[in-house]
């Protein structure tokens, strides 16, 4: 298993895990009984703080992954690794567009911020698995 | 010109038709009434249909017009068509996650719901934009 391997299944895991724990532990205040105000404040401090933990978590795996292996540790990406990463942006970008779409018909009828801004964050979530998976099939023999 | 090549200009052609209208609606009325009074719900919506209606039209009187569709394989892609989808989607898909991101960046800033409807909608047609001339420089050898 090559570096861009190890770092895509580090990454899949780490988007899984965190924003896993963000959605479940955050459904209650999105449709529960919160004021759309509150509920907004709960989940955009929930946010930042999975964006901080994403960007430690991933170079710390970066790290591990590079002082298991030095030598393979080489971030430089050869054509089938170009391709691999291009056919998972492709499907990512297509669950995003999906999210997108839900997004844009929350805001034109006139849904409560939180609301609006979960459906963006679960796609750009929704997109970086689908792409993650993608590679992973990818990487596995299909391209 | 290929089959595919005249179906991302027709993509092309209506996406502009489509933002003319919607501009030519929504634009005058931006600075002239408050933006809460803003009639641009129902464009939006007319707006996407144009674009559907005029993609299908074109999609289905050029594979009418073109004979090389007639023939049961003439559909099938080849490598370079599957090579310049992957390459034009994957910078599309880019497109949308940075609108995504301005989209949620604006949310955090409680700006108006009209505005975050505008960056989505505008964004994406920005994404599909950014793929169709991705797609259309790539078919003539210059991407």
């Amino acid at each position: 298993m090559g570096f861009h391997e190890k770092s895509n299944l580090a990454m899949l895991a780490i988007m899984l895990l965190v924003y896993g724990w963000y959605f479940v532990s955050s459904i209650g205040s999105i449709f529960g009984g919160l004021p759309p105000e509150a509920a907004l404040a709960v989940t955009n401090v929930k946010m930042i703080a999975t964006v901080l933990i994403v960007i430690a978590a991933s170079i710390a795996a970066h790290i591990a992954i590079a002082i298991a292996a030095p030598s393979q540790a080489d971030d430089t990406a050869d054509e089938r690794d170009k391709l691999i990463e291009m056919r998972g942006d492709q499907r990512g970008g297509f669950a995003l567009a999906l999210f997108a779409l839900l997004a844009m018909g929350a805001a034109m009828t006139a849904q409560p911020y939180y609301l609006v801004a979960n459906l963006i964050l679960a796609g750009l979530v929704v997109s970086e698995v689908v792409k993650g998976i993608s590679k992973l099939i990818d990487y596995r023999g299909v391209v | 010109m290929g089959f595919m090549e005249k179906l991302n200009l027709a993509v092309l052609g209506g996406g502009l038709v489509s933002l003319g209208y919607y501009f030519s609606r929504v634009v005058p009325q931006i600075g002239s009434v408050p933006v809460d009074e803003i009639a641009w719900k129902w464009p939006m919506a007319i707006s996407m249909l144009i674009f559907i209606i005029l993609l299908v039209v074109s999609a289905v009187r050029l594979a009418i017009k073109d004979p090389a569709i007639r023939k049961e394989d003439g559909i099938i892609e080849d490598e370079r068509d599957r090579m310049i989808e992957w390459r034009a989607d994957s910078w599309g898909g880019n497109t949308l996650h940075m609108v995504a991101l301005l989209a949620l960046g604006l949310l955090f800033f409680g700006v108006h719901s009209f505005w975050i409807a505008q960056v989505i909608f505008l964004g994406g047609m920005l994404a599909s934009l950014v793929t169709v001339v991705a797609k259309l420089l790539a078919y003539r050898g210059r991407l």
